[in-house]
């Protein structure tokens, strides 16, 4: 379980202005539970991904998991960043295995482990490629691929499916959505995508502006597992059209920001 | 372009730069400017003469041992600048200072403090290519993207495993350019001290045949160092290539 009591973030810049990225956040996430956390761009919820994660800290509050307070990463979690985090000189098996190898576990082990994950993320053939030679979509896989290799009880994934075509994206998340059924992670999930989040969450958090807060928890009363088709419900769209309302009340200049992006977040 | 175009342009450019230097030799009957065959001819005669090899190696080992000494001192030291906001406040100026001053003005100065030997034709390579060494690896290492530490912490690599796992194959190309441009500069700097101060190697064997009126000699020496200086650097730069493909930088 990741309990999130209060966490205050600020950011200051060189003029010793802040910028408050997080005001107090509250939440608690179950174990096995699939959680996206949905807001504006700059609403903190990255921010609020890396406390969690243990690469920043917070002001004030803090994150417990399984009850201990968070001071830095741990083996218990994964991350999957935005823009893949490759290393570019190394290939796909390299980079699968790189999480493995920084915790030091026997190369024997980890060549089985990456080998294995590099298969179910439907890389196999392509161990010796490196990033340069893949598509964002199966860059991403690796990145996947990596974050699991090292069998977290947590994922962490900041809005991993953002850099890719609308089209991979919708691949990358029926793969996450079966990988899901699967393996029962935890998952914390940040987008600033409602139909991502309805799509993926058991519950879908919204945050408002910065400074980020919780505006709403919403559960996704949706069956499991979640075709594609799902979209096609009158309750998906029901729930996409509920969080557009609620974002919708936010301030004004959000309202403009939002609609810039049709193909993300109207198209769909 | 084929190589084969390629090889045919190079060759006429050199047909071109000869004709032109050998009607310049003859036209201006000038004492110290030979045609260009009276150099060739003068570079053959060099070539077979153990002399010209002597002065060659004498030059070299001042090249070698200062290029050596920048890099072994020049690369760690730029790493820890480019790493260490504390390390480049203390030494981000003396560098910066070093990569433009005009490191011949400070030969005078080095002279009498190491003496004409080996010892002072090293330390004026080594000033020559240690700036430009050390600043190329500093922007290495800051050019590294942060998103790679973050990842590498966040599978809790250790202080050891972050520079030898990211920093450093992050900063590999550019401190490979640094190296290269370091022994373009090493190289300068070794006919540099040589005219300058210490006549010695083949900047002293220019010196002794200009002193001769012996314009053809002469030439054919500027020659030698203008070819030893092609053949490095297109052999460092086939290096580099190999040494970043192994390295997974480029297919």
């Amino acid at each position: 379980m990741i309990e999130i009591q209060g966490c205050v973030k600020t950011y200051r810049s060189k003029h010793g202005d802040g910028i408050a990225a997080l005001g107090g956040v509250d939440l608690t996430i179950k174990d096995h539970e699939f959680v996206c956390l949905l807001g504006p761009s700059g609403c903190g919820k990255t921010t609020l991904l890396k406390i969690v994660a243990g690469l920043t800290s917070a002001d004030a509050g803090q994150v417990l998991i399984g009850g201990r307070p968070v001071e830095g990463p741990g083996p218990d979690r994964s991350v999957v960043f935005q823009n893949f985090a490759l290393l570019p000189w190394a290939d796909v098996f390299s980079n699968v295995q790189f999480g493995l190898e920084m915790r030091g576990v026997h190369p024997s082990l980890r060549r089985e482990r990456a080998l294995h994950w590099i298969q179910s993320v439907g890389l196999s053939g392509f161990e010796s490629r490196f990033p340069r030679e893949l598509s964002g979509g199966m860059q991403q896989r690796v990145g996947l691929a990596r974050a699991l290799a090292v069998d977290p009880q947590i994922l962490l994934m900041d809005e991993p499916f953002t850099s890719v075509d609308s089209q991979t994206r919708r691949l990358l998340q029926d793969d996450l959505v079966a990988l899901h059924q699967k393996e029962r992670k935890t998952v914390m999930f940040v987008t600033h995508s409602m139909d991502e989040a309805v799509r993926l969450a058991d519950r879908v958090v919204l945050l408002t502006e910065r400074p980020g807060r919780v505006l709403e928890r919403l559960d996704v009363p949706l069956p499991r597992p979640r075709p594609a088709e799902i979209r096609k419900c009158p309750e998906f769209s029901e729930l996409t059209e509920y969080l557009w309302s609620r974002i919708q009340t936010m301030q004004p200049d959000l309202r403009s920001r939002m609609s810039e992006r049709p193909e993300e977040e109207l198209d769909k | 372009m084929t190589d084969r175009r390629k090889w045919t342009l190079r060759l006429v450019s050199l047909a071109v730069l000869a004709g032109v230097w050998e009607a310049l030799g003859r036209g201006l009957d000038v004492l110290l400017l030979p045609s260009f065959s009276e150099t060739l001819l003068a570079f053959l005669r060099l070539v077979a003469d153990v002399h010209f090899w002597v002065a060659l190696w004498i030059s070299n080992e001042a090249l070698l041992l200062g290029f050596a000494l920048a890099a072994v001192v020049g690369v760690p030291l730029g790493l820890a600048v480019g790493r260490s906001p504390r390390v480049e406040r203390f030494s981000g100026f003396y560098l910066d200072l070093l990569l433009v001053t005009p490191i011949s003005a400070l030969i005078p100065v080095l002279i009498p403090a190491l003496g004409i030997g080996l010892a002072s034709r090293t330390a004026v390579v080594f000033l020559f290519a240690f700036s430009v060494i050390t600043i190329s690896a500093a922007s290495a290492i800051k050019a590294a993207d942060l998103v790679l530490l973050e990842m590498s912490r966040s599978f809790g690599a250790s202080r050891f495993q972050v520079w030898r796992k990211i920093l450093i194959p992050a900063a590999l190309p550019r401190v490979l350019t640094g190296l290269r441009l370091g022994l373009g500069r090493a190289l300068a700097g070794m006919v540099v001290v040589e005219l300058l101060m210490v006549a010695a190697g083949v900047g002293g064997l220019i010196l002794r045949y200009q002193g001769d009126f012996d314009a053809p000699n002469a030439y054919a020496v500027v020659l030698s160092v203008a070819a030893e200086s092609v053949l490095l650097m297109s052999l460092v730069r086939k290096a580099e290539r190999k040494t970043l493909v192994l390295h997974g930088w480029t297919a």
